[in-house]
């Protein structure tokens, strides 16, 4: 293991999208979706979607309030597959269709 | 002209749509005693009425203020900034357990009590008394002022007139609500009536894995409400969210008809069969299946024992949620994959509001439970945020006065009665004033 990984050995295959989508919160992430290209969303997309079943089996082995720095890293890449997922699967663009100026600001949410 | 001439539907699509009876004379509108003509959006913007309402409708209901979770000790509070009333309240828990409600102001020079860094904005915490950041007067708990610094300087002070003004304030299934009435006119149990009341035994208490989203929208505060007391906008305005890599099933035609709705007082409640409803024409993607969940909850509902005896009023089968709306500015809406959401619309202006969503889960076991929560709600916000965008094309069409009449089908009786609801109370507040 290098010394500044950032996700669990097992799943060191993701590590070069780590900095970008182990984000802390929901805002982030979603910023995060909406700063980003197509191809940029579609290559996250399709490097954690089937490496996601095992990364579930995983996670399920352990505490959720006590998980490792890494271990949480890897929870919140899952977390950012879902909020980037309709605009992979169905928008084709980071963006809601229409949604011009509207937002929904998330102000508070579980943890992890 | 047939129904599926009026929807461009074929006869073989129109075979397929879920229909549900309706009651005598035959639609949900009548027998609610409601007219069917065209109805004036004028309450939406105009500013005369809005001023109407705040007095009529917000100051003479049972307002809610959040959940009893939010206070889970003795000091514990948060304020509730009504600033389009011009009020801000403490809610706090007492040394005696009690929730209490007054108004957030200091009794010695008026200065705002609890608040940290902006005053306009809502706070919560944890206190042992409330203490004023400008002259240090402190109370207790329970409102009773508990220390004037300097106290000998003052002429003739009255311990019992400096208690801080209390706001009348009583609970339901962990909801708490005021009311600003001087003497509320009905308490609270009265004013939600025995169905609402039933709902008690619902177990909101262990869902306590709790998301909150806020946003201002450029809408007056019914839109929004209205928005969600209809399935008829579902299949345009969402009917992007189905799986494009499936043959196409009709989404963007298919009618989602709502098999009961229900009057109970000023509240209303309109009951789904969720994830059971239109099946045939909705097609998930494989990130639901991945992370079993989707617009409607978790696929594999959490066990929390029996829902209680207020669920599903109307007795649909399959059940699959309760969408109540709390008059005049809360909706519960209750799933049968066992999570709730509330949808709070605060009044900014005559033609803006601010918008509260929550989404409540159980406290999750491991790592599938919780990404079928996030997920579920993850979702929940993709299709919401389509909703907010089209409210302010509505708000903006409305206030053009292009049309000044509106057209509204059976589906959309909820919308009937909520601005009928308000119609009445403003009319009640005129006739008083007239005297």
């Amino acid at each position: 293991m290098s010394a500044n990984a950032m996700l669990p050995t097992a799943f060191s295959d993701l590590e070069p999208f780590a900095a970008d989508w182990a984000c802390e919160s929901e805002p982030e992430r979603y910023d995060r979706r909406l700063a980003s290209s197509m191809d940029e969303l579609q290559a996250f997309y399709d490097a954690i979607f089937p490496r996601a079943k095992a990364a579930l089996d995983f996670l399920d082995t352990k505490d959720l309030d006590d998980l490792s720095d890494q271990e949480l890293n890897l929870l919140r890449m899952l977390y950012s597959l879902s909020t980037i997922s309709f605009a992979v699967d169905c928008f084709k663009q980071p963006k809601i269709p229409d949604s011009g100026s509207a937002y929904l600001r998330v102000i508070s949410e579980p943890v992890p | 002209m047939t129904t599926a001439h009026i929807s461009g539907l074929t006869e073989a699509e129109a075979a397929g749509i879920q229909t549900f009876e309706k009651p005598a004379p035959g639609s949900w509108t009548e027998s609610f005693g409601l007219k069917t003509g065209p109805v004036s959006f004028r309450d939406n913007y105009d500013p005369a009425f809005y001023e109407l309402e705040k007095e009529a409708v917000f100051r003479r209901s049972w307002l809610y203020m959040g959940r009893a979770e939010q206070l889970p000790r003795a000091g514990t509070y948060f304020t509730k900034e009504l600033t389009f009333l011009g009020v801000s309240i403490v809610v706090i828990r007492g040394m005696d357990n009690e929730i209490r409600a007054f108004h957030n102001v200091c009794s010695h020079r008026g200065n705002k009590l609890m608040w940290d860094d902006d005053p306009r904005a809502e706070t919560h915490g944890s206190c042992r008394q409330l203490a004023c950041k400008y002259h240090g007067w402190r109370y207790d708990l329970e409102g009773q002022i508990s220390y004037v610094h300097n106290a000998p300087e003052f002429f003739d002070l009255k311990e019992a007139d400096l208690s801080l003004p209390k706001v009348s304030c009583e609970s339901w299934a962990g909801f708490i609500f005021i009311n600003l009435e001087e003497t509320p006119s009905q308490n609270l149990g009265e004013f939600l009536g025995p169905d609402l009341v039933k709902l008690e035994s619902y177990p909101f208490g262990q869902m306590t894995q709790r998301y909150v989203i806020e946003s201002e929208i450029d809408a007056n505060w019914k839109l929004y409400l209205d928005a969600f007391q209809e399935l008829y906008h579902v299949p345009y305005v969402h009917g992007l969210m189905n799986n494009p890599n499936v043959p196409a099933t009709g989404i963007d035609k298919v009618p989602f008809m709502v098999p009961a709705f229900s009057i109970h007082g000023k509240h209303r409640c309109m009951t789904s069969g969720g994830p059971f409803a239109n099946k045939k024409v909705r097609a998930g993607r494989p990130v639901d299946e991945l992370f079993r969940g989707d617009f409607f909850g978790p696929k594999d509902a959490p066990d929390v024992g029996p829902l209680g005896d207020g669920v599903n009023p109307s007795g649909i089968d399959p059940w699959g949620l309760d969408s109540w709306q709390l008059y005049p500015n809360l909706v519960i809406l209750t799933w049968c994959q066992n999570w709730y959401i509330t949808y709070e619309y605060w009044p900014t202006g005559p033609a803006s509001h601010k918008f509260v969503l929550t989404g409540n889960f159980p406290k999750p076991k491991n790592a599938t439970e919780r990404l079928a929560q996030e997920h579920s709600f993850v979702t929940t916000k993709d299709f919401t945020m389509m909703d907010a965008n089209t409210l302010e094309a509505t708000q903006l069409g409305i206030m053009s006065e292009g049309r000044t009449e509106f057209n509204l089908c059976d589906q959309e009786v909820a919308i009937r009665h909520l601005h009928q609801v308000v119609h009445d109370d403003v009319a009640a507040l005129l006739n008083e004033r007239q005297g």
